[in-house]
């Protein structure tokens, strides 16, 4: 028995060093989301390797610590992700038992987007009986536009520093990125112009960034409390709200349960939509771009019934 | 995070204030002052943007510097989080054991009736860029007395390169999938027979352990450990520093994104130099305790929270060579090797709602004749148990289990029921795999 043991160690240290050797000069990019990894592969384009941790499918927050991302974030040079709180059931335990000192918390190159713009809802009151708070705020920034593209700015300084080689190309389709992306962004926002000031419902409040960017009001969750899921009782207050307030839609993501908004359009009429709410949440949503594009579209077309 | 004072535009002004020895600007900041007097607030936020542009550069290269500034010393306390956890039992035959082997005494059930479960309080934090620590206490009472018993206290290196980190302290090392995790977040409410027998509901000592995460695409860890030996199944008063180590090597990785998987081999090893005693039983020798397990997880479109179907198993061998002494009998030569295993099924059908089986058993063997007819005789009897149990979670951190449990580990059967509540309060707890 302590043979058959010692001989599985020892080939799996034998294995690894063969691996060391044969491992290349690509910066690996490990993104928390589907959308951290969009951006990655707009600055970084085939220059670097980029990992999604969660598919669009998958609610970030409830991922469990997985031995497939572990061995992911091992071999990872720069990690980015959404943060105020969002992947702490996770990413902090991985790091722990994989991580290099460089993606550690307050490592170089470990990017938590949200520390660098503006959290929006933050909790007056961070207490449990809350639901499932966030002190930082709202974690969900990438569906505002506009923290792309500072954020596309500090991943391009941080992959410039941990691959000079390609520093010059990772700033040059960064500059692309901020042209192009600036001029769509005036464009989807024209596009936008009637949605303001309508009203929606929304599953979780996970859409609070395009909602504001887009300046419609959310009117109401399906959760009673984040993380908390509908209940009936909860459910007919908003529809009760919804009989004497103008409702546009109910609107839910990829990776909730479409239930409860089918249930509140049954009675009362109210459309229920689910925006693609990242990078892959529906098949129109390819690319960053399609992200918002597609958002947008399927917001205007809620209005023709 | 200290970060985020940077972003917004007033607070930037603030910091800049603390900033202005450093930058040598008072004249800038004269001027923001005038303008603000004017009321002119496009300039100045034109203004305010330059000097954050400054502070962001002064920030990349004295963060540290920075990062005194905005915090106050509360932001230096460590994470705290508590578990509470109590149950309901009611048993028919209270006192049903197991034949054939001795536990210790976390190897026990709990008694009938109410009862406290472990209530822990675990803290910790990152000590500085290279090291964490944590602490973990459990309130626990036995024999009708409350006491604090320590369960964890370590160290842990962070951040080594090549994927090594050290863990030093109390611990619970690594041994099968089982040991490491705390009891709360399993999904029994009590240990399958082979973690009671073997290694009193979960080893824990003092010691420091090594890892290693191999530079695969799949996940590799290898690893092992020296411990004192002081708590069971070792007891190596004698041998302090060497009475019991470890060695594991664990893999696994994702299929798709709705499956994953982790398999592991352990092997512990642990000195009895002086004698270990349960309930007038003396054991002295040593032992081998070698563990295999596997377990995977299906959840649909990878979206465990709706749903997921997981199933695990484990399978123990232990190799136990010395004297066994019957409540002062004398030693009897003991070279013999004993068995267990379970195998679960949970399956999480509703987003709050999981449903899950396990099977556990032991296989004893036959016993020296000198031994016939005492505790350690299992006289050909299987201990087995049937485990079934209904959990119902308000929210990750609430939850509410049922749990029946059709007992055959002694030679009288024993049905048991348990109702139990667990929760967790403070920050926010890992979801490990």
């Amino acid at each position: 028995m302590k043979k058959i043991f010692l001989f599985f160690i020892f080939t799996a240290a034998g294995f690894s060093a063969a691996d060391l050797s044969a491992a290349g000069k690509t910066p690996s990019i490990f993104a928390c989301e589907p959308e951290w990894a969009a951006l990655a592969t707009e600055i970084a384009g085939d220059r670097a390797k980029t990992y999604s941790a969660t598919a669009a499918a998958q609610d970030a927050h409830y991922i469990q610590a997985k031995p497939g991302l572990m061995a992911k974030i091992r071999n990872s040079d720069i990690v980015i992700c959404s943060g105020a709180e969002l992947e702490t059931g996770w990413l902090p335990l991985i790091l722990r038992k994989a991580g290099s000192s460089k993606v550690q918390e307050g490592g170089e190159n470990l990017i938590y987007a949200a520390d660098y713009v503006e959290t929006i809802e933050k909790p007056a009151r961070i207490d449990r009986s809350e639901g499932d708070v966030h002190p930082e705020g709202n974690p969900h920034i990438h569906l505002n536009p506009y923290n792309m593209l500072k954020i596309a700015d500090i991943l391009t300084e941080k992959l410039s520093a941990a691959d000079p080689e390609n520093a010059e190309f990772y700033s040059k389709s960064n500059k692309t990125f901020q042209k192009n992306f600036s001029a769509k962004i005036k464009e989807w926002e024209k596009k936008a112009a009637p949605l303001a000031g309508k009203n929606i419902i929304t599953n979780h409040k996970n859409m609070s960034y395009l909602f504001s960017w887009l300046k419609i009001k959310t009117a109401g969750t399906l959760e009673p409390k984040p993380g908390i899921p509908a209940t009936s009782k909860h459910l007919a207050g908003l529809k009760d709200m919804a009989k004497t307030e103008d409702i546009y839609a109910v609107v839910y993501a990829p990776f909730e349960s479409p239930r409860a908004a089918k249930w509140l359009s049954r009675q009362t009429g109210i459309k229920y939509i689910m925006l693609p709410y990242t990078v892959g949440g529906n098949s129109q949503s390819k690319t960053l771009y399609d992200l918002y594009e597609n958002s947008i579209d399927i917001l205007l077309e809620a209005d023709d019934k | 995070m200290c970060k985020n004072i940077f972003c917004s535009k007033s607070s930037a002004f603030l910091a800049l204030a603390f900033l202005l020895p450093v930058l040598n600007i008072p004249e800038a900041a004269a001027q923001a002052g005038r303008k603000t007097n004017n009321h002119d607030m496009e300039s100045i936020y034109k203004r305010i943007e330059q000097l954050e542009r400054e502070i962001g550069e002064i920030r990349q290269k004295e963060p540290e510097q920075s990062a005194k500034q905005s915090l106050g010393l509360s932001a230096f306390n460590p994470y705290i989080s508590i578990v509470l956890n109590g149950k309901y039992s009611y048993y028919s035959n209270e006192e049903s054991g197991i034949a054939g082997f001795q536990t210790g005494e976390e190897g026990e059930l709990p008694e009938k009736g109410f009862s406290l479960g472990e209530s822990e309080i675990n803290m910790g934090a990152n000590i500085d860029d290279k090291f964490l620590g944590n602490l973990t206490a459990a309130i626990v009472n036995e024999d009708g007395e409350d006491k604090i018993e320590l369960e964890e206290a370590f160290l842990q290196t962070i951040g080594l390169p090549c994927g090594i980190s050290l863990t030093a302290g109390r611990m619970k090392p690594v041994f099968g999938y089982l040991n490491e995790k705390h009891s709360h977040t399993d999904d029994f409410s009590d240990r399958p027979l082979p973690y009671r027998v073997y290694l009193n509901g979960g080893y824990k000592d003092d010691g420091a352990q090594f890892a290693f995460v191999l530079p695969f695409s799949f996940y590799v860890e290898t690893g092992g450990g020296l411990y004192n030996g002081t708590h069971f199944p070792a007891s190596a008063e004698a041998d302090r520093g060497n009475g019991a180590s470890t060695a594991y090597l664990r893999f696994g990785g994702d299929i798709g994104v709705s499956n994953s998987w982790l398999a592991g081999a352990s092997w512990l090893h642990s000195k009895n130099n002086a004698a270990r005693e349960t309930e007038g039983i003396e054991f002295t020798g040593k032992s081998d305790l070698y563990g295999f397990f596997l377990k995977h997880t299906y959840s649909p479109g990878g979206n465990s929270r709706h749903s997921e179907f997981s199933v695990q198993g484990e399978y123990l061998i232990r190799n136990e060579k010395g004297f066994y002494d019957i409540e002062g009998g004398g030693p009897n030569k003991f070279d013999n090797k004993s068995s267990g295993w379970y195998a679960q099924a949970v399956y999480k059908f509703l987003p709050r709602w999981k449903a899950g089986y396990r099977y556990s058993r032991m296989k004893p063997e036959k016993v020296p004749a000198a031994l016939a007819d005492t505790p350690l005789d299992a006289k050909d009897h299987k201990p087995e148990i049937h485990t079934a149990m209904l959990q119902w979670d308000n929210s990750e951190f609430s939850r509410i289990r049922f749990q029946y449990s059709h007992d055959r580990a002694d030679f009288e059967r024993d049905d048991r029921f348990t109702v139990e509540y667990t929760v967790t309060f403070g920050a926010h707890g890992a979801h490990s795999f």
